[in-house]
């Protein structure tokens, strides 16, 4: 065993050098898009070790599935079978609604029609690093998943990738305070942007005068004015309205629509295709 | 008094230390709630400070890179993050490393704690500055750091 370590002349010097290239690899990986790349390789040496921790959880959650009683399906299977005849009256209502849409539309000569192509992924793991909210997502390039894409489940929208490696992305969570969402209010299109909290699971709206006509529980969806979440989808509900004292604005606090702690499967949403609308054309069913 | 020095020469048959260094990875990556991940300790750091205790820095700067790269590369931040933050507590610990293994773990545990600060303290100070993420108050790790290296340096001097 040694116990006495003899110091190399050198050894100040090959630390600060370390310190110098990982500095230098910092600023490439910031600055340098090409950089990119690199890192996407090497994320595939780290990928055996994200699947280790997310299959004991997967393994957990199946059995868990697996352990249900027979009872406890049936009674499950009825509630669904309910819920889906209650989504299929609405849906009948949904598709009259949406050719009235679509003609008001063609008579205003707006801009698209956007159809969205979804894709479904599971959570490979959620980050733990208090840095940031960030969830890892079983797909990537490999899948076509690209940079920006909006990110949603079954309730509302999650969030959108910010990194993309061959097989997983990256995808920050509306709740992280770097996400900015424009939003509209569902019952009266008043605009906003919410901007999240994290690591509290809330967003904020920014800038809202105090004469604004808010109220606890209106939803706010997606206004679809950043070219990067489409309108229309639910962001969260108020769940607070005030005054702040040191400030000329109202604080209002949402909880996000978006399940964002227990969601196991999300969608990958992307633009199928921008069909131009003529007057007089075939709505789009 | 039980001391690192007798935990030292103790031949137990453990773990092998890449095997540890694994289980320390993904122990960094564990899914935990907003809550419980503010008191996860780094339990790489610690691992390491063991490795460096052991051997010293001077054999360990590879390993220390290799490291820093693969938790950056897990955590999504800019590639040598991790490594500027791993090696200045590391270099402080490799230059005190022979007082540090002749006093008690309780005393070990107080240095652990003072550079697991520098640690988290460098971690906060790159990504305010790098622009990439929010940085958040790492302390709760740091005292679970402290509290849990007793039984760190139990592990790793079994490898």
């Amino acid at each position: 065993m040694q116990t006495i370590f003899k110091r190399s002349p050198w050894f100040g010097l090959r630390v600060i050098v370390l310190m110098l290239f990982s500095f230098a690899l910092m600023v490439m990986d910031h600055q340098w898009n090409r950089f990119h790349q690199l890192r996407a390789f090497l994320s595939v040496i780290v990928l055996p070790i994200q699947y280790t921790v997310s299959t004991p959880f997967k393994i957990f959650s199946w059995l868990k599935n697996s352990a249900m009683s027979q009872q406890q399906l049936v009674s499950e299977n009825a509630e669904l079978r309910a819920h889906q005849l209650l989504l299929s009256a609405q849906l009948q209502r949904m598709l009259i609604l949406k050719q009235e849409n679509t003609q008001l539309k063609q008579l205003l000569h707006s801009g698209h029609y956007v159809k969205e192509k979804m894709m479904i992924a599971s959570l490979l793991s959620v980050e733990t690093n208090p840095h940031s909210q960030t969830i890892l997502l079983n797909r990537g390039t490999n899948r076509h998943v690209f940079q920006g894409q909006p990110v949603l489940d079954g309730y509302g929208v999650m969030g959108q990738v910010v990194e993309v490696e061959p097989y997983t992305s990256r995808v920050l969570l509306i709740t992280d305070p770097q996400s900015a969402v424009p939003v509209q209010n569902y019952r009266n299109g008043l605009r906003a942007i919410a901007v999240g909290k994290g690591p509290a699971p809330e967003l904020t709206l920014l800038y809202v005068p105090e004469t604004s006509d808010i109220q606890v529980g209106d939803l706010y969806v997606t206004s679809g004015l950043d070219g990067i979440y489409p309108a229309g989808y639910p962001v969260g509900k108020v769940t607070y309205f005030g005054r702040e004292k040191s400030s000329r604005f109202a604080e209002v606090i949402l909880s996000p629509a978006a399940h964002i702690n227990s969601t196991q499967h999300v969608i990958l949403l992307s633009p199928k295709s921008h069909v131009p609308s003529t007057a007089g054309g075939k709505p789009d069913a | 008094m039980h001391n690192f020095n007798h935990s030292l020469v103790s031949r137990h048959k453990g773990l092998p230390f890449w095997l540890m260094w694994i289980v320390a990875l993904c122990l960094t990556i564990l899914p935990l709630s907003p809550k419980a991940a503010l008191w996860m300790p780094f339990w790489v750091l610690g691992l390491l400070m063991v490795r460096v205790l052991k051997q010293s820095l001077q054999g360990q700067l590879l390993l220390v890179a290799i490291t820093g790269l693969v938790l950056d590369l897990l955590h999504g931040n800019l590639l040598g993050t991790h490594v500027i933050a791993l090696v200045i507590p590391l270099y402080f610990l490799g230059h005190y490393s022979g007082r540090i293994r002749s006093v008690t773990v309780v005393q070990q545990a107080v240095w652990i704690g003072i550079l697991s600060l520098v640690y988290a303290g460098v971690l906060y100070w790159i990504i305010k500055y790098s622009g990439i993420g929010t940085p958040k108050i790492l302390w709760p790790a740091v005292v679970t750091t402290a509290l849990i290296w007793p039984w760190i340096a139990k592990c790793g001097n079994t490898s």
